[in-house]
């Protein structure tokens, strides 16, 4: 279970478990939003691959339209994650 | 411990829930919970997905001595050997990597076991991660 909460400032504050049946959902609802977006993982839980893809979507889309993704308050189970894809040091992780 | 779920994506939520009955039946610590859920969402979801046949999936966790053993059994037309899958590249630059195709990679990297095999019209996956006593 996923709730993603649209808040002022172009912040998303994931909350629960961004996995492969929250996935779809998830992109669809980042999809709509205009950058510079921050995705506060504050109250992330879980994270698989499907995640990670929805998060590698949207920096690229952010990318191709000159403005930027952020993430902060990764948990360190969280962090691992992005850690053994490679991506700790190429995305702006905070 | 076995159970057997549809042969979905929504089963995952089950899956979960399987996965903490057998942490508390073995008194094993909720720190290994993410990784034994990362491993087996990978595995099932690359199954649903991508494998060819029908009828439940069949996942059974067990317990050794210093060990979490996790297997997955289902029927499959044709063996789909996800030992087989190519390795990723993790250290190219984001402009030059796609989504996707991450996750054997993450079952790479937490499992030191990662077997398969196909008998009779049924694929077995065998994974083992280490966990403290």
């Amino acid at each position: 279970m996923l709730e993603l909460r649209v808040e002022d400032g172009g912040v998303v504050k994931l909350v629960g478990r961004l996995d492969a049946e929250e996935s779809d959902r998830a992109l669809a609802t980042l999809d709509k939003l205009a950058g510079p977006l921050t995705l506060d993982c504050t109250q992330l839980e879980y994270i698989s691959s499907a995640g990670i893809s929805v998060i590698m979507v949207t920096w690229k889309r952010m990318t191709a339209q000159g403005s930027s993704l952020r993430m902060i308050g990764l948990t360190p189970r969280v962090r691992n994650v992005f850690g053994y894809a490679g991506l700790d040091k190429v995305l702006d992780i905070q | 411990m076995k159970r057997a779920v549809p042969r979905r994506v929504e089963s995952l939520a089950a899956l979960v829930g399987f996965v903490r009955e057998f942490l508390a039946a073995e008194k094993l610590s909720e720190e290994y919970a993410f990784d034994i859920d990362l491993v087996l969402e990978e595995l099932f979801t690359n199954l649903v997905r991508h494998g060819r046949g029908d009828g439940e999936i069949e996942v059974e966790l067990t317990r050794a001595p210093r060990e979490v053993r996790i297997g997955l059994r289902a029927s499959e037309l044709s063996p789909f050997d996800p030992t087989a899958a190519p390795r990723v590249n993790v250290n190219l630059p984001m402009d030059e990597r796609r989504a996707g195709g991450l996750g054997i990679h993450f079952v790479r990297e937490i499992c030191h076991i990662f077997r398969y095999e196909w008998t009779d019209g049924v694929g077995t996956t065998l994974v083992v991660m280490g966990v403290t006593d």
